[in-house]
């Protein structure tokens, strides 16, 4: 639900930051990244709580500056594209298990080809990540991509 | 839902799932898993992961295989196309993690009773558990193997 400078999640009120706006996307229940970062998550209980597919709804063309997914679990570049603007960075960390980071590892990912890659970092540091639902902490290794919008 | 899926074995996703017991030998992998994700995939052709409970991975004509803590078959430069699987070793010690796969023939063996869900199966200690740690005991321990699972393992 767009309002004048702000959005309303279905819980409550949450203003979206003026200017180009950092996304914590698929940041879980609330963001762990601090302050300034917005979380999008579908299971959200601070942020926009909505699909990733839904992005578009949310922002206007060019309206995200920054793009931070650590452990995707769902396909989204495609849709990140549209609102981020040009020169906007995606950075995406994650296990080469998740067929969503691999997809964009080895440059699959739908939405790849309007982005350039920066660079990618094999094993960087674990800040903490889970599986299932933050049940276990993941084992494996963590991997970094960062792209750039064309 | 017992026969092998040979297609898109890629797709499958580990990243949420529980393994233990895995049997290798110098040509055979099987991994025996709970919570496997699997979209775009003959079982489940939508984008959004859905879970299946108990099912093994099986890897045929190992030429590379890859652990995190090493190389343990061949080498990656004659590997082919790498499969990739990983998720929670429940073995302790964990030992084997992040596998990385170069082989002739991979395919995902559910087993008969097996069941897909919009949401994880949890078969650890925690509030979201929701499987019942005698038979995920009694999974990982083989009792209810297929029995074509059960003649590659006895090799």
């Amino acid at each position: 639900m767009r309002l004048i400078g702000a959005y309303v999640n279905i819980k409550g009120a949450f203003e979206v930051p003026r200017g180009k706006v950092k996304l914590d996307l698929m940041g879980g229940d609330k963001s762990k990244l601090g302050p300034g970062w917005t979380n999008f998550d579908i299971s959200a209980t601070e942020g926009i709580t909505d699909d990733v597919a839904s992005l578009g709804k949310h922002f206007e063309p060019g309206e995200l500056g920054v793009v931070v997914a650590n452990d995707p679990r769902a396909e989204f570049l495609q849709h990140v594209g549209p609102v981020l603007e040009q020169g906007g960075t995606v950075t995406v960390r994650g296990n080469m298990s998740n067929k969503f980071f691999k997809q964009l590892w080895e440059g699959k990912a739908p939405g790849f080809e309007g982005f350039e890659v920066v660079n990618r970092t094999e094993n960087v540091p674990n800040l903490g990540y889970t599986q299932t639902g933050g049940v276990k902490a993941v084992q494996g290794q963590i991997s970094e991509i960062v792209l750039k919008k064309k | 839902m017992e026969q092998p899926i040979f297609e898109c074995v890629e797709e499958t996703d580990s990243f949420d799932s529980f393994y233990a017991n895995v049997y290798f030998d110098k040509t055979t992998l099987v991994i025996p898993y709970i919570n496997l994700g699997l979209g775009d995939h003959p079982l489940n052709p939508g984008k959004r992961l859905r879970f299946l409970d108990f099912a093994y991975v099986v890897f045929l004509g190992l030429h590379y295989l890859k652990v995190r803590k090493g190389v343990l078959i061949g080498g990656r430069e004659l590997a082919g196309p790498i499969l990739y699987f990983g998720g929670f070793n429940m073995d302790l010690p964990p030992d084997l993690i992040d596998f990385e796969i170069g082989c002739e023939t991979a395919y995902l063996q559910p087993r008969r009773n097996s069941r897909l869900s919009d949401t994880f199966w949890v078969p650890v200690e925690s509030p979201a558990r929701n499987l019942d740690e005698e038979e995920v005991s009694e999974f990982f321990l083989g009792h209810s193997m297929p029995e074509s699972i059960r003649q590659l393992v006895r090799k």
